[in-house]
């Protein structure tokens, strides 16, 4: 009789790749045989945090051999960077940690004067710390003694506030040779920029170099430097650049014009640009210079764009891809911000008549009132590839009363409020359910909040995730969650686990679609981690909760207030019920 | 143009190339000694095995040859099962593994990979205890190796 033990070691790496980190700890603390194998699978990518949990560099060093990305939080110094030898590294990523700890580090914070004061986005990934707070972080040496270790890797994730890093950048310049990709939040000192650049451009690995192929800027200050230096360089490699978001310092200098000197040297210098995103408030799109450029035959295999709070006019971007008409556009984002908001007719046309909709992967038009809900319905009926979807708004009526049904099945994320208008039928809704149940590769549903765009939108209702009508199986045992929920150690998360599950959990039994509309008919989106529900007219309660926990077994995140539990007991009982699984939830 | 596929127990299965050859195993042995009528054998299948893997390999006779998922991360590819797959792989547990176990000598990757993701779904949201249960495995740790297992990997509980 065969069991799973009976299967070769090589096979676990492949059911392990469909687990989450928790999942594949729990299988190493099945029996000897699973820890043996699936060990393996945990350590190969190693997230270190600080505070609780932390990895100590003893047990880092005895499963080395098995990293390959590895993460390192700010606060981590010392042993961690000169004991640590990771052979197979391949991804390093340094990270600031914002969590609720994060308070923790004002005894170790320093002033900053030198930093701008002004920031535009409350959300960039180094806000988390105040941006004049800056963190005493491990010392450089240390740093590069760890960069010159480990001189294999490919990938870096850089988002840290220290300074004073001319030491690692050289060494990475120096001698990683097989950097591909960089990904930079941070400070770079007066003294560092020119060594920065050369390793952007991977130009100063010199011989057998690969090139950096991927340079993406989430949030960088540079303290001063020369802008000739940078005009000197190559980025012959590069295939995707994006600016996003950089720190402005409040004092104008001439440095801060920096995203468009490197705009116009990539122009120059790199053929093979695939993705161009270009977040920036504060410097307007170069749409004339881009134009020109493409009409002259600069960037022939341009697919991706990417332009949040987009600064320049519809006529102007339709211009753009309209220039690019003879390749395959694959992805764009006009995400409305600040300034125009009245993208819309014109885009939907051009990307019509480019018969873009056989290929797009990514759109993203949120918050562009000029997107009518027959537009979104066009785009969800025809756009087989979508990936990624973001719309301001589609009618009920428009989804049921449409041709054919949704085709963009590969989607993984939609964006979307849908509404409901007078004189809907009553089996519409179920419909549109339906729909939505269809699309089984779902991580992220946001079924808006705060409809855009829509004209008297006070009076619209959306979607009800309410009547929930549960698979037939055994009750749920609310009592037991109950008198459990006051103890949240570990102890009393498992009791939890174990009593508010039903069946065998759930899976497959009931991917049938229920026919009464509601989230139980969403049981078939296995796959989903974050979900954000309209709360201003739901009232969703514990049941609801505990379907969802039991249903989306992958779920990180759900934001939207359960109004239909209770206040003092009740709620604590929610909250204990997703801390269980954790799952973080947002009210 | 067909060839014979002979299981363990020595049945013998006549199967279109074209079946036969989502076995990449088969399709280069195939290419291996070029036109022939030889039947095939395949020692580490069972017939009952056999049956399931050409049942699957019919109906994926025309799908296109498999293209590496776009994405990066291992993490972010598809647990999703196609509906028809499913339904395949609703067997008992020995036939789950029987399966996995010839897809692999097979070298038949999307059932490699359909197998993998039914015993992941098997997996997901369960504790150890509930693990061992649903596999009928026996823990063999003591409680201090369990203990010390849990201290080293605690990092690893947050998602």
């Amino acid at each position: 009789m065969k069991t799973i033990l009976d299967l070769p070691p090589e096979i676990h790496p492949l059911i392990a790749e469909h687990l989450t980190r928790p999942q594949i700890l729990s299988c190493i603390l099945v029996c000897r045989s699973f820890h043996a194998s699936f060990t393996a699978c945990l350590w190969a990518d190693v997230v270190v945090k600080p505070f609780i949990h932390q990895v100590e560099p003893s047990v880092i060093r005895a499963n080395a051999h098995f990293d390959e990305r590895l993460a390192y939080p700010a606060v981590v110094t010392e042993k961690h960077y000169t004991t640590v030898d990771c052979p197979r590294l391949r991804e390093l990523r340094f990270y600031t940690y914002s969590g609720p700890f994060a308070s923790m580090t004002d005894s170790t914070v320093r002033f900053d004067r030198t930093v701008g004061s002004e920031v535009h986005d409350s959300q960039g990934p180094i806000n988390a710390c105040k941006l004049h707070q800056v963190a005493e972080l491990s010392p450089s040496q240390q740093k590069a003694h760890f960069a010159r270790q480990h001189s294999h890797i490919r990938k870096l994730t850089f988002c840290h506030r220290n300074q004073e890093l001319k030491e690692f950048w050289k060494v990475v310049g120096a001698e990683w040779k097989e950097l591909e990709e960089l990904d930079m939040a941070g400070v770079v000192d007066e003294d560092s920029v020119n060594t920065f650049w050369r390793v952007c451009s991977g130009y100063s690995g010199g011989r057998g170099s690969r090139g950096v192929r991927h340079l993406r800027f989430t949030g960088i200050l540079f303290l001063g430097g020369d802008l000739a230096y940078l005009s000197t360089l190559s980025f012959e490699r590069l295939e995707s650049l994006a600016i996003v978001k950089y720190f402005w310092a409040s004092e104008p200098y001439r440095y801060q014009m920096w995203p468009l000197a490197l705009l116009e040297r990539v122009l120059k210098t790199s053929r093979g640009l695939r993705r161009l995103e270009w977040h920036i408030p504060n410097i307007p799109f170069p749409v004339q210079i881009i134009q020109d450029a493409l009409a002259e035959g600069c960037w022939p295999d341009l697919s991706e764009l990417m332009m949040k709070d987009r600064t320049c006019s519809e006529e102007d971007m339709v211009e753009i891809l309209e220039l690019l008409s003879l390749q395959r556009l694959t992805a764009l984002d006009v995400h409305g911000g600040r300034g125009s908001h009245e993208f819309g007719w014109l885009l939907f046309n051009c990307l019509r008549e480019m018969q873009c909709f056989d290929h797009l992967r990514e759109l993203d038009v949120g918050k562009c009132a000029g997107v009518s809900s027959m537009m979104a319905q066009e785009v969800l009926m025809e756009c087989a590839h979508l990936v990624i979807l973001e719309v301001p708004f589609v009618f009920v009526r428009d989804i049921v009363t449409a041709s054919k049904p949704w085709g963009c099945l590969r989607l993984e994320r939609l964006v979307v409020y849908i509404a409901k208008q007078d004189g809907d039928e009553a089996e519409w809704e179920e419909r549109v359910f339906e729909q939505i149940s269809r699309l089984r590769r779902m991580r992220i549903l946001y079924l808006e909040r705060y409809p855009y765009g829509v004209n008297g939108i006070k009076h619209l209702m959306t979607l009800n995730l309410r009547p929930l009508s549960l698979p037939s199986s055994a009750p749920i045992d609310i009592n037991t969650v109950t008198n459990n929920s006051n103890s949240q150690d570990s102890d009393g998360n498992d009791i939890i686990k174990t009593t508010i599950r039903r069946g065998d959990g759930g899976r497959n039994s009931d991917n049938s679609v229920h026919k009464s509309g509601g989230i139980g008919c969403l049981s078939s989106l296995v796959q989903l981690q974050e979900f954000t529900f309209d709360d201003g007219q739901q009232r969703l309660g514990m049941e609801e909760a505990m379907w969802m926990t039991e249903h989306w077994q992958d779920l990180v995140c759900i934001r939207g207030t359960f109004k239909g539990v209770g206040e003092g007991d009740d709620v604590k009982r929610l909250k204990c019920l997703f801390a269980a699984r954790g799952i973080k939830y947002f009210s | 143009m067909t060839v014979i596929l002979v299981s363990s127990d020595n049945q013998d299965f006549k199967v279109d190339k074209e079946v036969a050859e989502r076995s990449i195993l088969i399709k280069n042995m195939l290419e291996d000694v070029g036109e022939s009528d030889s039947p095939i054998p395949l020692p580490n299948v069972t017939s009952a095995v056999l049956t399931k893997v050409i049942e699957y390999c019919e109906h994926h006779r025309n799908d296109p040859v498999q293209v590496p998922e776009e994405t990066d991360d291992p993490r972010k590819r598809s647990n999703d099962i196609e509906e028809w797959d499913m339904k395949f792989m609703q067997v008992d547990q020995e036939m789950l593994f029987e399966i996995i176990l010839a897809a692999n000598y097979l070298d038949i990757k999307p059932l490699l990979d359909v197998g993998c993701k039914t015993v992941a779904n098997i997996i997901k949201g369960k504790t150890p205890e509930e693990i061992r249960k649903a596999f009928n495995i026996v823990n063999d740790f003591t409680p201090e190796e369990e203990a010390q297992i849990k201290k080293e990997n605690e990092w690893a509980e947050d998602r």
